[in-house]
């Protein structure tokens, strides 16, 4: 072989192994390089998670643990939020109530349990706590009861007080009619009694 | 005087063997060029990338271990939990007091006042009152819905109906007390 005809092949030889490595990069390494960016991202975000989750855990745990180890507060919050509609309950301490404040129930309508719109402060507080807490349900007491103007209020104040939560949404009275005292009236209360929906 | 015999045999020798003509320095450059684009892939291809795919799979199986760590009741136990002392907190803070509202109703009435009919109902955090009230002459009647309209606690006082009732010079009247968000509530 020529000498030319050897250079110009080294030529043609070293032009087609560029040509290749050029076709190497971008056909190849090009598309490999993004999967791996992809792989590497993949990977920076499941260990962001799991140091969230390690964390969360671990929180998790010692709440449960506070939280077993809680037992008085916690019945104490469901004396006052009970984690059922328990209307038996809350029937039996109206008529409790009542007959503490001298007050006569003639008759109670119960109207059927409703769930309750998503407090304010528990939506404000983020979409994480949004997401987990169950609305309260609430149950209504209509009462028709007779009594003094005293007991209405001790009636009241007991409610208000009374470690099952009640809300008194209406209240009218009207004086009794055939009464011979004058302190002496009827009464249509009406009390909303709340539970915390499973 | 003439050249030697081996320098003469060097300058004449048949050098083919060492392929002249070959350019070795731009064919080493190139090859190498590309042989190195291969490895980088192939490194990439055959030992980076199931690398790091393995390290993912690590990691989701940690996370799925780490979402069994607590068991699903005491999951489902400590929801409901934070949902009671959530939601409790809210109504706590709309719970109504109604009893305070007697206090300031009974201080807020004229002597010569008595009432026959009231009743109330709440909406929002305020409510409404409406009631039916007797007075011994127009003046208390003017009296008492003054310091109903003087007071900071109602918002808006509408009094529906003012007349005389009965032979006795009874005055009756109606009004309607819209109460300003706060009054009958803990917040």
């Amino acid at each position: 072989m020529k000498q030319s005809s050897k250079r110009l092949a080294s030529v043609i030889l070293s032009l087609l192994f560029l040509i290749a490595a050029l076709v190497v990069l971008f056909d190849l390494i090009q598309p490999e390089y993004a999967n791996v960016m992809a792989a590497k991202s993949q990977a920076a975000g499941e260990q962001a998670f799991l140091d969230a989750e390690t964390a969360a855990v671990a929180q998790a745990q010692s709440l449960v643990s506070a939280y077993q180890g809680q037992s008085q507060g916690q019945q104490s919050i469901s004396l006052a939020l009970p984690p059922s509609e328990d209307q038996a309950g809350a029937l039996a301490q109206i008529y409790g109530i009542a007959q503490n404040s001298a007050l006569v129930i003639q008759n109670v309508v119960i109207s059927p349990p409703t769930i309750q719109m998503q407090p304010s402060s528990v939506t404000d507080s983020g979409n994480s706590a949004k997401q987990l807490v169950k609305p309260p349900g609430a149950v209504s007491f209509q009462i028709a009861t007779t009594g003094s103007y005293e007991s209405l209020k001790n009636f009241i104040s007991q409610l208000e007080t009374n470690a099952r939560l009640f809300d008194l949404k209406g209240i009218s009275i009207a004086q009794a009619s055939g009464s011979t005292t004058k302190d002496f009236f009827n009464y249509n209360i009406t009390v909303v009694s709340y539970y915390q929906t499973p | 005087m003439p050249l030697p015999q081996q320098v003469i045999n060097q300058l004449t020798r048949d050098d083919s063997t060492s392929t002249p003509g070959w350019s070795s320095g731009v064919l080493l450059f190139s090859g190498a060029i590309f042989i190195v684009t291969l490895a980088i892939y192939f490194g990439m291809k055959m030992v980076y990338e199931p690398r790091l795919n393995a390290q993912v799979s690590n990691l989701q199986s940690n996370v799925a271990t780490l979402g069994q760590s607590i068991s699903s009741s005491d999951q489902t136990k400590l929801i409901t939990f934070y949902s009671q002392i959530s939601n409790l907190k809210a109504l706590l803070q709309r719970h109504i007091l109604f009893s305070q509202f007697f206090a300031w109703f009974e201080k807020n009435t004229e002597a010569n006042i008595y009432y026959s009919q009231f009743s109330f109902s709440s909406g929002g955090s305020g409510g409404q009152v409406i009631f039916t009230g007797n007075a011994t002459s127009e003046e208390a009647i003017n009296q008492q819905i003054a310091i109903f309209e003087s007071s900071p606690q109602v918002q808006q006082v509408v009094v529906t109906n003012v007349g005389s009732q009965g032979p006795a010079g009874v005055f009756q009247f109606t009004a309607t007390l819209i109460l300003n968000p706060g009054v009958i509530t803990s917040s």
